[in-house]
């Protein structure tokens, strides 16, 4: 291979663009995989002027079965996500100690390419996007450098072409992302070891606490009228009814058509549209009380929504709450689910209950009296609270006393059922604040939330926040993290904000709707969106198949109107071209088959004077051509006879057959 | 080739040994009505060049040494008080004759060098309010000293864009070296020469390469060498219309010197070097600093249409 050695420059410029692309899986991927990558592109570029100091083939072949091995322990495995792109990232960085040439470059820059790819695995936000269309452009310019000739370009010159070459290719692109097939269960992506976390499908206590430290948005929601009061915004998500005197689990047999009980009575309606981060889960958040089949996922007895695949990308999907309700008759199996309890349940807090029941006058009156012993005992709302051993209701309603949501709606649950009365666990999240740049409400994992549903004969399944008779102000605003203290209590004011922390509210609201917005135009495209969108423009798709003709035609569209142009810009050429060059050119064809092709800034008494040199024997014919030639093009001989006479002569002229061997 | 060229060029290369291509194009550059630009060290001929020029084409030749005390009037002339005549006479200086050669231009200060670009470029010295002609033909033969010697002013480019052409005369080879050893003394020599062409032939020499002809397809050329230079980021500004026309006009000498009534490509390529050589400079950005010729870059670069 007399492929030309790449420059230290040009080599420098590859390593940035790579470290670049690989930047953002720094958290996705151990740090010694990144770690890897740049000591040998920083080896390579120092070895650049000092070759010996770059390993050998047996060496490099060494180290990468070293490398290969090192993920096989660590990882456990060779396939999945992680290990895959921790994979591509080492092996890049192996590429670039053995490049040496052109071609070696380019198979880098392609690895570079496939990386930005792997980057969107984790993360489609639209910030990794912009950043991400950077790096390509670095690598485009980085392929410009390799590909220019000795004169090579100034960076900006590359960037401004890699650009072009981005635009050109928008088209397509436009093209390939409205009509590509959406089907997911083709290129469902396995779900990856890291991600996001959202609300767990069991509670035990300490579980959402730790969520609530994180402000990350859990999902937005666009309303279709009036958004409904903060304190009638409870996301239901999992119920929780089965308790091991431990951990709350969901139960087994709860997969039961939501038309089971046709007793219900609902009214005021909210329309929604919800956009859920991924959680890795299959439940849906819904508003109290769902009622409608979302197209994406069922409806269940208990009013949650669950998915039917997990939610490993963002999801978007509508719904219907009814703010009223009545859920009628509780059914024969829900009745017993929810009075279990744990067969070591502690006998002290059933005597409470019983001593409780025993002075109410009905269900109604039990459920205040526990919830005015909240109030008015000295019970405190802490997200740190002390550890409990052994009978963890016992100890928090008689000892601590501190806790949070998921102490209290246990414990409330638990009380409500030591009397007899069918009481369960939601989670979910509640609140959420309304971001009037979008237009719509986020909720944050700092939102979530737990709490009771207890069933009364005279509302059925009624909502009871526990953690709300205790410190009503959580139900009001969202909890400000930088107001805990060092204790953890939370100090419950509204939090004198100064008018730089409004502003920063302000930026993040700006921020968390382009977001949105893209969210909403671009990661949420899927079929049924797609089957919606082209619906408007009179397409309609019955089935995927359907979106291969015109994906094909899109395509097959973009492409002659790109041949068009060239072609168009080739005929603009030939029309320019005088006849009398046409077949001087011709005559230049003949003569390359000879080896002794014109060079492009050869003037004609030059060339021929080389041919005369090579090939005498050709002096008379080429002469007298050459004599044409000229008097046609520089003496400007407007002569159609000379042209005709031209053009035999080179018609005649047969160089092969005329030179000697 | 035309026989009057043929005879100068003959007579001017029996003196001048072994450097049959820049007396070329020195007559080039004469009979295209242009400038030379002489850019070597001191001793290799330039002023027997010159003085041998003059003298087979029958013209008066003057010396002009610059030093960096002289004043305009020490070029173009000066008018003196007549006591016997009561009234002004002017003495003209050094330039009015048919070739000046200019030795060491940079060595004066800007003011004198541009008495002499001026009267170049113009054709016209004006003194004390009155113009008087140069003769006809003019032409001035500069030589330069390195300019990174001490004690230089150089030209400014666009005064160095008069000179049609820079001319690197170069040591002769070992044959013409040794055949310089063994001659005669070249001035000696030079007294023998006869003018090969009169005054009037000269004339109308130059009159004829007005009338070359240039065809579209050399304009394009021509003008794709242009646009080459100012869309490239190897040079830091392009050529101007001044230098195109000027290429143009040397070509159009080189052609008739070779016999020829129309211009081709190859004559724009051999005189192209002279031409831009001192109107071509390397942008510090870019990899234009490891060009070593421009020209030749030029050149190589720009296809023939």
């Amino acid at each position: 291979m007399n492929d030309p050695l790449i420059k230290r420059k040009t080599l420098i410029f590859i390593c940035l663009s790579m470290s670049m692309v690989i930047l953002p899986h720094l958290t996705h991927v151990p740090i010694w995989s990144t770690g890897v990558f740049v000591g040998l592109s920083l080896w390579r570029i120092y070895g650049h002027q000092k070759p010996d100091l770059l390993p050998g083939r047996l060496l490099l072949i060494l180290v990468t079965l070293g490398l290969v091995g090192l993920h096989i322990v660590f990882f456990g495995t060779l396939f999945g996500q992680d290990v895959g792109v921790s994979l591509l990232i080492v092996m890049s960085g192996l590429k670039i100690m053995e490049s040496r040439s052109k071609r070696d470059s380019y198979m880098v820059i392609f690895l570079g390419l496939f990386i930005v790819i792997t980057n969107f695995l984790y993360n489609q936000e639209i910030i990794l996007a912009i950043y991400l269309f950077a790096a390509l452009l670095a690598l485009l310019a980085c392929m410009i450098e390799l590909s220019a000739q000795a004169q090579s370009p100034t960076v900006k010159q590359q960037l401004k072409l890699s650009s072009i070459l981005l635009l050109q290719a928008l088209p397509l692109t436009i093209v390939l992302f409205v009509f590509f097939p959406r089907v997911s269960a083709l290129w469902a992506i396995p779900g990856g070891s890291s991600g996001k976390t959202g609300l767990s499908e069991e509670m035990s206590p300490g579980q959402i606490s730790n969520l609530m430290q994180n402000t990350d948005p859990a999902f937005r929601v666009t309303f279709r009228g009036e958004i409904p009061e903060s304190e009638q915004r409870y996301w239901r998500a999992i119920i929780l009814s089965h308790y091991d005197g431990k951990t709350w689990r969901p139960n087994q047999q709860r997969i039961q058509s939501l038309r089971s009980n046709p007793r219900r009575r609902l009214a005021d309606p909210s329309y929604y549209k919800v956009q859920l981060e991924p959680h890795k889960g299959r439940w849906l958040v819904g508003l109290d009380l769902p009622a409608i089949n979302p197209a994406v996922g069922d409806a269940h007895a208990d009013y949650t929504l669950r998915s039917r695949n997990p939610v490993n990308e963002l999801l978007q999907y509508e719904a219907t709450s009814y703010l009223t309700y009545h859920t009628g008759n509780i059914s024969r199996i829900e009745y017993q689910q929810s009075l279990q309890l744990p067969h070591n349940f502690s006998p002290k807090v059933r005597l409470l209950a019983k001593k409780w029941w025993r002075t109410s006058k009905n269900s109604r009156d039990y459920v205040d009296k526990v919830l005015k012993h909240f109030n008015q005992e000295n019970f405190i709302y802490t997200l740190t609270p002390p550890r409990l051993t052994g009978d963890a209701t016992e100890q928090f309603l008689f000892d601590s006393k501190k806790g949070f949501c998921e102490h209290y709606s246990s414990a409330f649950t638990l009380l409500m059922r030591a009397a007899g009365i069918p009481a369960r666990v939601v989670t979910g999240y509640q609140g959420g604040d309304f971001n009037e740049l979008g237009g719509y409400l986020i909720v944050r994992q700092s939102d979530a939330h737990a709490w009771s549903e207890v069933w009364l004969p005279e509302s059925g399944w009624t909502r009871v926040d526990p953690t709300a008779a205790v410190a009503p102000e959580r139900i009001e605003q969202a909890i400000n993290f930088e107001d805990i203290s060092d204790t953890g209590e939370i100090l419950f004011t509204a939090g004198e904000l100064g008018a730089l922390a409004d502003m920063l509210k302000q930026m993040g609201y700006g921020l968390d709707a382009i977001n949105h917005a893209w969210n909403d135009w671009f990661i949420s495209y899927d079929s049924e969106l797609q089957k919606d969108f082209l619906s408007r423009f009179g397409i309609n798709i019955n089935h995927w198949k359907d979106l291969l003709w015109y994906l094909f035609a899109g395509v097959g569209l973009v492409f002659a109107f790109m041949f068009y142009r060239l072609l168009n810009r080739c005929d603009r050429k030939v029309a320019e071209i005088a006849p009398s060059l046409r077949i001087y050119q011709q005559f230049c064809a003949k003569m390359a088959v000879i080896n002794l092709s014109k060079q492009a800034n050869e003037g004609p008494s030059d060339y021929q004077q080389r041919i005369i040199q090579r090939y005498p024997e050709l002096d008379i014919s080429v002469s007298e051509i050459m004599k044409l030639y000229i008097a046609l093009r520089y003496k400007s001989l407007h002569s159609k006879p000379v042209l005709q006479q031209f053009k035999q002569r080179v018609a005649e002229f047969q160089p092969k057959k005329m030179i000697k061997p | 080739m035309n026989e009057p060229i043929e005879n100068i060029l003959k007579q001017v290369s029996q003196i001048i040994l072994g450097k049959d291509e820049i007396i070329k194009l020195a007559l080039t550059a004469l009979l295209a009505k242009g400038h030379i630009l002489l850019e070597d060290v001191p001793g290799v001929g330039k002023t027997t060049f010159a003085l041998t020029l003059a003298k087979v084409l029958g013209l008066d030749y003057q010396r002009v040494q610059f030093t960096s005390d002289m004043l305009p009037a020490d070029i173009l002339g000066v008018s003196i008080f007549n006591q016997n005549a009561h009234k002004f006479e002017f003495h003209p200086g050094p330039i009015f004759s048919n070739i000046v050669l200019a030795d060491e231009v940079n060595r004066a200060t800007p003011k004198a060098q541009s008495a002499l670009l001026e009267a170049m470029e113009e054709g016209q010295v004006t003194l004390d309010g009155e113009t008087r002609a140069l003769p006809d033909p003019f032409f001035v033969i500069a030589t330069q000293n390195p300019t990174d010697q001490i004690g230089t002013f150089p030209l400014p480019e666009s005064q160095l864009e008069r000179f049609l052409m820079c001319l690197y005369m170069g040591y002769p080879d070992s044959n013409a070296e040794r055949a310089l050893l063994k001659g005669e003394d070249r001035r000696h020599l030079l007294k023998s020469v006869e003018p090969a062409v009169t005054h009037d032939e000269l004339l109308q020499l130059q009159a004829q390469v007005g009338q070359i002809h240039a065809s579209d397809a050399l304009l394009d050329y021509v003008q794709n060498l242009i646009h080459f230079t100012r869309n490239q980021p190897e040079f830091l500004f392009g050529l101007s219309p001044r230098s195109g026309l000027a290429l143009l006009r040397a070509a159009k000498s080189w052609a008739f010197i070779h016999g020829r009534k129309e211009v081709l490509p190859e004559d724009v390529q051999s005189v192209l070097p002279a031409v831009t050589r001192h109107r071509l400079f390397a942008s510090s950005a870019g990899h234009a600093s490891n060009i070593e010729n421009l020209p030749q870059f030029l050149l190589s670069e720009v296809a023939v249409p």
